[in-house]
């Protein structure tokens, strides 16, 4: 995971040409509920990708994007563009709209997809694994909406997920996303039960 | 955004509780493809929520293997096929008639469309499931608001059996 959250970062910032660094990272088998960015609000809105992978690992990757982040990253890379409805509209309705644009949707669909494929990457090359990723989905709803809806969809009957919290610093500010992977196979333990010993390609990874 | 006059009892994913206490109110939170579904016996004002998670009890072995603890509210509220009568049995213990049951549900939604390869509709199959085991027992459904690509939260009101449904991008529903 640290492999593909540095590559992640060389790429944002060759393409933002400013400084990028990894303020912090953390990783951890949490229960649902124990989502960072879901303890403050399941009803809090959040602009997600999410991709499901395939291969010698199955699975979904999620990225979850608090709110004003993607407009904040999206500045980084087109200031002019992106000015006027950053200083402007700051509220949750006036986000809304903005989010739905399809130049930041865009954007944000190809930045979680730089994210999401060197995680990815950096996990197969590493372990030596085979993956391969679906074309990544944009979502803006409500956080846990999204989060019980990939576990439904996984058919997962674990009540935990793997947590990554990652903090970006920019020079106009920090921003942070949280990137959530649910491996097809952790319906199998819960936490406690020796997660590191079960997923040796993840460990390998972080 | 939904009432807070209330003492809010919260049921979280795949739970279940109930109450009789009309200055409390039951609420979940975020119902993506999971069903929020309630039963309130307008007479007797005892109702009961459940946020139900997956559709069938049979498909997940994990779980399978507790057959003979299904009376554990955490896996009868999870699954479609199981909560209903689970829900049923702990309303008639404090003092509801069955025939006076009235149900309601929200959620159900497909989040994520457009993936290749999302074939099976979860909350579609939720709904199907939960109708089914409702009509067999003859508990109509009063209520609704399901479907669609956007997350719920349900709030059941004891004192008068009202749902109050909130959706960020839909606005507020009551039935």
């Amino acid at each position: 995971m640290t492999l593909g959250i540095e590559s992640a970062r060389k790429v944002i910032s060759n393409l933002t040409g400013k400084q990028v660094k990894i303020l912090y990272k953390t990783g951890e088998l949490v229960k649902l509920s124990g989502i960072p960015i879901l303890c403050d609000s399941p009803e809090k809105m959040v602009l997600s990708s999410y991709v499901t992978f395939k291969g010698d690992e199955q699975g979904q990757l999620m990225i979850l994007f608090s709110p004003g982040a993607d407009k904040c990253l999206a500045r980084q890379i087109e200031p002019g563009f992106f000015h006027y409805q950053a200083d402007t509209d700051e509220s949750p309705a006036a986000w809304q709209e903005l989010s739905r644009g399809e130049l930041l949707n865009s954007f944000v669909a190809e930045l979680a997809n730089i994210i999401g494929s060197s995680i990815l990457n950096a996990m197969a090359d590493r372990a030596g694994l085979m993956i391969r990723p679906s074309p990544p989905v944009l979502i803006y709803d409500m956080v846990g909406a999204i989060l019980e809806s990939a576990l439904a969809l996984g058919l997962s009957s674990s009540r935990c997920v793997y947590v990554s919290d990652v903090k970006l610093g920019f020079e106009e500010g920090d921003q942070v996303f949280e990137i959530v992977l649910i491996p097809k196979t952790l319906e199998q333990i819960e936490p406690g039960e020796g997660f590191v010993g079960c997923y040796p390609w993840m460990s390998s990874c972080w | 955004m939904l009432s807070m006059d209330v003492k809010l009892l919260v049921v979280r994913l795949s739970e279940v509780k109930w109450s009789n206490q009309e200055d409390e109110s039951l609420i979940t939170y975020s119902l993506g493809s999971c069903i929020g579904l309630t039963l309130f016996d307008p007479v007797a004002r005892v109702g009961g929520m459940a946020h139900v998670f997956l559709p069938h009890s049979a498909n997940h072995s994990k779980d399978s293997r507790k057959e003979n603890q299904m009376e554990d509210a955490a896996t009868a509220a999870k699954y479609a096929d199981s909560v209903v009568p689970y829900l049923v049995s702990k309303l008639l213990e404090m003092g509801a008639k069955h025939s006076r049951l009235e149900a309601k549900m929200a959620g159900g939604a497909q989040l994520m469309k457009g993936l290749p390869d999302s074939v099976f509709d979860i909350g579609t199959s939720n709904l199907r499931v939960l109708e089914k085991s409702l009509k067999d027992f003859g508990i109509p459904i009063v209520g609704k608001d399901v479907g669609g690509d956007y997350g719920r939260t349900m709030q059941l009101f004891i004192r008068d059996g009202r749902v109050k449904v909130v959706s960020a991008r839909h606005g507020t529903k009551e039935f």
